[in-house]
């Protein structure tokens, strides 16, 4: 038993080899050689790209929705089944903290998302996506939202998620009051946590 | 000198004490303080249907971003500006004075109020959205609107369409491009060309008849472009048996102007232009990125004519003669022996890997500090107006040096953080006058790794192509021939 000790505590006290951290990948694969024009773009790997947590941070402009100013805090990506997730925001801004749920489901082959969404500032609402890229890695979800309505207000929103990078992607957001034209938003950029 | 300090100390507070004092006397305003400020640094971009997201160009508009107004301008994120340390003064430097940035925080710490309507400057005018205080002479849009379809990528596109005058040669001394949907636009190159005789151009392509009477695409390569028409008088000045070298050549002063985000106006000095004559066309080169859904586009460059008499052909070229990557040569003449001794060949690159587009090795994955340095031989005396760096989403910084021919080296400016989403051009308030005998070195810096915010894929070899996921390394100036005196032969407009 005391020899089992000393083992163990010589064991940890040992140098550790450093444990080998695997380098952030990108969605593409490997060709060897430049693209053309008759490669055929991946479907979007949803699991490999969002699961996990993500810190994010905005400058939001003052709307119907609240008041603007800095954002800041995370998301958490789940899978709930194939195809399925749920994504979580626990966030602080001028008028402080909030939440903002979402449940998500992606039809891979389809190429389509869609979203509901509880915010706790009191609204909610429900969007479909097309979800398209280029041989570049670079894709996108079009978010479009049903109207809905929010201190006796119309409100439509655009969420454009741009997978920018491994560690990076950025979600444009576009409003529209009533039949009025949509205006930019700002965007919320997120970063893998480490 | 500790004394020196504390009085000079003493005396900046109280300066700025008192200067506080004085502007917490007076608020600033919308109308009075703030919008001046807004309509100098920001309306070029920030005003309806252009570049930037927002419009900022009513209180309505301004008011709800006041909190990010004053967080990107005390951070020095906007407006953007890419400059670092440099020895030249720029005419597009639109950075803010301190003074700038004081009042506009100081407005938003006060409740960013509007103000009286009466002290209301009159806001700048920007006729039909174009970015010059007047309409363009001519506006030419592509010939047919395309469709991007949700497919992989686009080799670059040309279309063309007809000098559409008919009067006699004209001097573009401006030039605008506007694409209609940036969304999917990376670039527009527009430029000059001239068909050979028998040239039919339908829905913007150009076709010839073939030996059985058969209409057939004519060969791009048969697309030259050409010195030939132009007038003897405005063709460029050559000693007898003198070839056209780099700097002097006429493909130099046939690209009328580059989109990419960031720029797509081009000026130039007065008398400093592009002849442009009847029976040429405009080529459109366009390069759309797919973005996953279809979409349209329509794009269109408006043309201001110079008032002024010719004086000079407006030239670019890039830096781009002999390339090294990480120290060592992999492009340019070919290398002589004390290059070889001295292990500066790349042995990195083979032939399957370098790319035929710009036989540099491509980037390693992950590598975050790829370095191209480019030299360019200045074989006759030029005089520079501008600069633009071009790099893709790796590009991380750019210089310019110059080494003189008594071979005094100097920096000319660099760009530390290099934007791929907004490509400064640098307008020089003053022309530089380069020598024969120098050299122009141009260095662009490349970050593969994941740190890059830009980096789809970090894990892959980059190569070199003008898709925006390959790279490019392109440190381009933009001059004028000192040999070449045109005459004045313009045609004189209305004013």
């Amino acid at each position: 038993m005391t020899l089992v000790f000393f083992m163990l505590a010589a064991l940890l006290q040992a140098p550790q080899a450093p444990v080998p951290t695997e380098q952030p990948k990108g969605l593409m694969p490997n060709l060897g050689r430049p693209t053309k024009p008759e490669d055929v773009v991946p479907l979007l790997d949803f699991d490999k790209y969002f699961l996990g947590k993500w810190t994010l941070q905005a400058d939001a402009p003052d709307s119907v929705l609240g008041a603007g100013g800095e954002v800041s805090g995370t998301i958490t990506y789940k899978k709930l089944d194939e195809g399925f997730y749920e994504a979580l925001t626990e966030a602080k801004g001028e008028s402080g903290p909030f939440t903002i749920r979402e449940t998500i489901a992606y039809h891979k082959e389809q190429k389509v998302a869609f979203r509901h969404v509880d915010d706790s500032r009191g609204y909610s609402y429900t969007q479909t996506a097309e979800v398209g890229g280029n041989i570049g890695g670079d894709y996108r979800l079009f978010f479009k939202s049903a109207p809905f309505t929010y201190h006796g207000k119309t409100i439509r929103l655009n969420h454009t998620v741009y997978l920018a990078a491994p560690l990076t992607f950025r979600i444009d957001v576009e409003l529209a009051e009533g039949a009025a034209e949509f205006k930019h938003m700002s965007p919320w950029r997120y970063r893998r946590a480490p | 000198m500790k004394v020196g300090s504390t009085v000079v100390g003493f005396v900046g507070v109280f300066v700025l004490g008192s200067a506080s004092v004085a502007l917490a006397r007076q608020t600033p305003t919308f109308t009075k303080d703030v919008a001046p400020i807004l309509y100098k640094n920001c309306s070029q971009c920030h005003r309806p249907d252009e570049v930037a997201p927002m419009s900022l160009m009513t209180y309505e508009e301004v008011r709800p971003w006041a909190r990010s107004i004053k967080s990107k301008v005390l951070k020095k994120e906007m407006p953007p500006w890419g400059i670092g340390e440099s020895s030249l003064k720029f005419s597009n430097d639109r950075q803010m004075s301190e003074k700038e940035i004081f009042t506009l925080v100081s407005w938003v710490d006060a409740g960013a109020p509007k103000g009286n309507d009466a002290d209301l400057p009159a806001s700048p005018a920007y006729p039909g959205g174009w970015k010059f205080n007047r309409e363009p002479d001519v506006v030419i849009k592509m010939p047919v609107e395309f469709t991007i379809q949700p497919r992989s990528e686009y080799p670059m596109l040309d279309f063309y369409v007809p000098v559409p005058w008919t009067d006699g040669m004209k001097l573009i001394q401006m030039s605008e491009a506007r694409p209609s949907n940036k969304a999917v636009v990376h670039h527009i190159t527009v430029s000059l060309v001239t068909f050979p005789p028998g040239t039919e151009v339908i829905d913007g392509q150009p076709f010839t008849t073939d030996a059985s009477g058969k209409k057939v695409p004519l060969d791009r390569r048969a697309a030259r472009i050409t010195e030939q028409r132009l007038p003897t008088e405005l063709q460029i000045p050559r000693e007898p048996g003198e070839k056209p070298d780099r700097l002097g050549s006429v493909g130099g002063f046939t690209t009328l102007l580059a989109y990419v985000a960031g720029r797509g106006f081009d000026d130039h000095p007065d008398g400093v232009g592009t002849p442009v004559l009847p029976g040429q066309y405009i080529n459109f080169n366009m390069h759309y990125t797919p973005t996953g859904r279809v979409e349209t586009d329509r794009s269109e460059v408006g043309f201001w004519f110079a008032r002024e008499p010719l004086k000079k052909f407006h030239f670019r070229t890039p830096i781009n003669e002999r390339q090294h990557v990480n120290g060592k040569i992999v492009r340019g003449p070919v290398p002589d022996a004390a290059d070889v001794e001295a292990g500066r060949v790349s042995q990195g690159a083979t032939a399957a890997t370098i790319s035929a587009f710009s036989g540099l090795p491509p980037i390693p994955p992950y590598e975050s500090n790829f370095t191209v340095t480019s030299e360019l031989a200045i074989t006759q005396d030029i005089t520079i107006n501008g600069f633009y760096p071009h790099m893709h989403v790796r590009g991380k910084s750019a210089e310019y040096k110059i080494v003189y021919p008594d071979g005094k080296e100097q920096l000319l400016f660099d760009v530390p953080r290099y934007r791929f989403d907004w490509q400064e051009r640098y307008v020089l308030a003053e022309p530089l006058k380069i020598p024969k005998g120098s050299l122009l070195k141009y260095k662009g810096v490349f970050d593969n790794s994941a740190n890059n915010p830009l980096n789809p894929n970090p894990d892959k070899e980059v190569y070199w192509s003008e898709q925006s996921w390959d790279e490019m390394s392109l440190g381009w100036i933009e001059y004028t021939l000192d040999k070449q005196k045109l005459p004045a032969r313009t045609e004189r407009r209305e004013q």
